[in-house]
């Protein structure tokens, strides 16, 4: 079972590269903001990750765990696994079916 | 930095706010970053995800009350239809001239606005009945703009007194858009009115110069996008549960995801 994503509107991609982000473990927001900026190639900014991870922990896709002096990691739950793994089973269909026309198009 | 912070409601700074600023603290914010962190602050009053922000503060209205309300809103939808009347018979009133030149004498439309401005008035005494006092800015707004619209509404020439009737409205439906009192729809519809009247004018003036009988087209059409404005202030009201339907249950007046 999982939960779609689109329902999170303007959320839903960011809450795609939070997911993706947690994927290899815990991450505090920072660490979260730079994996994202590294992955996405452009800058989240804070009150977009924080409208995302609230969404995220809301939904039960992602779990906080205890601060770290002022920082608070979070990781991924198993709803929140098997969600991002849908997303992705998704998108490579996607990204399949794209791919495979252009080529079809080409001289 | 904890300034814009603070835009956001509480239940959320009491969940996020250390982790929140302990980012911040980080990595310093751009401009870009503080406008995000508006847009986020917003983004939690107006869907909030922590629990105890969920719901809607709920309002206890007595039956009369409640019935009142909605008369009144129902009041403010009406004067929106005696606003769009008014500019019309303004507009088609007979051309005079002066040693200025022709202008369009539209006095005979002034009963009109005036009955159209006392029903928006209605809608925003009901608005005072129905919103709470914890809605300290939605309201002093409201009755702000009660003089200045009664006044400023009935002489156009007086339109410094009527812009910061505009202004109560605008803050009336910001305040009540915070405290989750209006739906976000009657909120855009209000600010749009507001804001699409001004910029009309704003435009026009630069645009037909001392032609006063293209201003006066200029003021009606002017007038005319400030509609929206009255159906959001009704509409807001008009919504609430009729008394039949629920005659002893507090309302909470927003069901958001």
């Amino acid at each position: 079972m999982s939960q779609p994503l689109g329902e999170l509107g303007r959320f839903a991609e960011p809450s795609l590269y939070i997911l993706v982000s947690l994927s290899d473990g815990p991450k505090h927001g920072y660490a979260i903001m730079t994996d994202v900026e590294e992955i996405s190639g452009s800058a989240m900014g804070p009150g977009t990750l924080y409208g995302a991870l609230a969404r995220l922990e809301r939904r039960g896709l992602i779990e906080a765990l205890e601060p770290e002096e002022r920082r608070r990691p979070y990781r991924l739950t198993a709803l929140g696994e098997t969600t991002l793994q849908a997303q992705l089973d998704s998108l490579r269909g996607f990204v399949r079916t794209g791919l495979a026309r252009l080529e079809g198009k080409a001289p | 930095m904890s300034r814009l912070v603070r835009m956001y409601p509480a239940a959320w700074r009491k969940r996020y706010e250390g982790e929140f600023l302990a980012l911040l603290n980080e990595r310093p914010a751009t401009f870009a970053d503080r406008v995000d962190i508006v847009r986020g602050a917003l983004d939690a009053r107006i869907h909030p995800q922590v629990q105890g922000a969920a719901a809607p503060p709920a309002i206890e209205l007595s039956a009369d009350d409640l019935r009142v309300a909605r008369r009144l809103g129902f009041a403010a939808i009406l004067g929106a239809a005696v606003w769009v009347a008014t500019w019309f018979v303004a507009s088609i009133g007979p051309i005079v001239y002066d040693d200025q030149g022709a202008y369009r004498d539209g006095a005979a439309a002034l009963p009109l606005a005036v009955v159209a401005m006392l029903l928006l008035i209605g809608g925003l005494l009901g608005q005072l009945i129905y919103l709470p006092g914890s809605a300290r800015l939605a309201r002093t707004s409201a009755g702000l703009s009660i003089p200045f619209l009664l006044i400023g509404g009935t002489a156009p020439w007086l339109w410094q007194i009527f812009l910061i009737g505009l202004i109560g409205l605008v803050g009336l439906a910001v305040g009540a858009a915070v405290g989750r009192h209006w739906p976000i729809l009657a909120t855009v519809a209000v600010v749009g009115g507001c804001l699409g009247m001004v910029a009309i004018v704003a435009v026009g003036a630069g645009a037909v110069g001392g032609d006063r009988l293209a201003g006066a087209t200029f003021i009606a059409l002017a007038a005319t996008a400030m509609v929206p404005a009255w159906l959001g202030l009704g509409g807001s009201l008009v919504r609430l549960p009729s008394v039949g339907d629920h005659p002893a249950e507090p309302i909470s007046p927003l069901t958001t995801g």
